[in-house]
């Protein structure tokens, strides 16, 4: 019952972020969308170089480094 | 993040991220005099392209967690760390606001991803069944990537993730 719990929490989150994306695709001057978004905010060195850090470690976790 | 990677035992990967922050504060302290390239890194699609599918065929191929797979991700690592430091100048054409709603929403929603996975791990780690009871995205995934087919689908969307994330296909 709790492993259901946990998991459908993941997939509700999974479902907001979906839901955003296609809202902001309908509405873009409201809401940017996602690509847009990053596209800005990566202009700064610090964010650009941390998101690709978080995105390089998706990696590492799953392809290199054992499940802790 | 690197506190948070210590704490759980991924000595390597709080290093990492430590390691990263402190250049990245040394580097906005002294207004970016950190330089890692005299010039950016350009290469024509078809180049990008065969580079990309050649690892992409090598995260494939190399045995999971093997030696094969950390130089992989140490080169990747090294690479998209020259690629990323260089500045990203044009921003996007978006109204300010949809922008920073944008960012307080997605924020909010990965912030909320962060700590449903953080309190699924923290609970995880009170007994072996409580690992099944409250199982995080790493123990959820981990059968998935363990085949090839599903390793393969990973492999192509995290290095096409890779690749939209830098803009190499938008440099000059």
């Amino acid at each position: 019952m709790t492993r259901l719990v946990v998991i459908s929490g993941y997939l509700v989150i999974l479902g907001a972020m979906i839901a955003l994306e296609a809202y902001s695709r309908s509405k873009p001057d409201r809401v940017a969308p996602l690509d847009e978004m990053l596209t800005e905010v990566m202009t700064s060195r610090i964010v650009r170089v941390g998101i690709i850090a978080g995105w390089w470690w998706f990696g590492w976790h799953f392809f290199f480094a054992p499940t802790v | 993040m690197a506190g948070f990677q210590l704490w759980r035992g991924a000595w390597v990967d709080g290093v990492v991220f430590g390691l990263l922050v402190a250049v990245l504060v040394v580097d906005n302290q002294t207004d970016g005099r950190i330089h890692l390239l005299s010039r950016p890194l350009t290469a024509p699609r078809w180049v990008i392209l065969a580079i990309t599918a050649g690892l992409g065929v090598f995260l494939v191929v190399a045995p999971r967690h093997s030696w094969l797979d950390l130089l992989g991700m140490v080169l990747i690592g090294i690479t998209v760390l020259l690629l990323a430091w260089v500045p990203d100048p044009v921003g996007a054409a978006r109204p300010p606001k949809a922008i920073r709603r944008s960012l307080v929403l997605w924020s909010v929603l990965g912030v909320t991803l962060c700590l449903w996975e953080a309190g699924a791990f923290i609970l995880s780690t009170r007994s072996t069944a409580a690992l099944q009871e409250y199982p995080t995205v790493s123990i959820l995934l981990d059968p998935f990537v363990d085949s090839p087919i599903g390793r393969a689908i990973v492999v192509v969307l995290w290095l096409f993730g890779g690749l939209g994330l830098l803009r190499v296909w938008s440099r000059p």
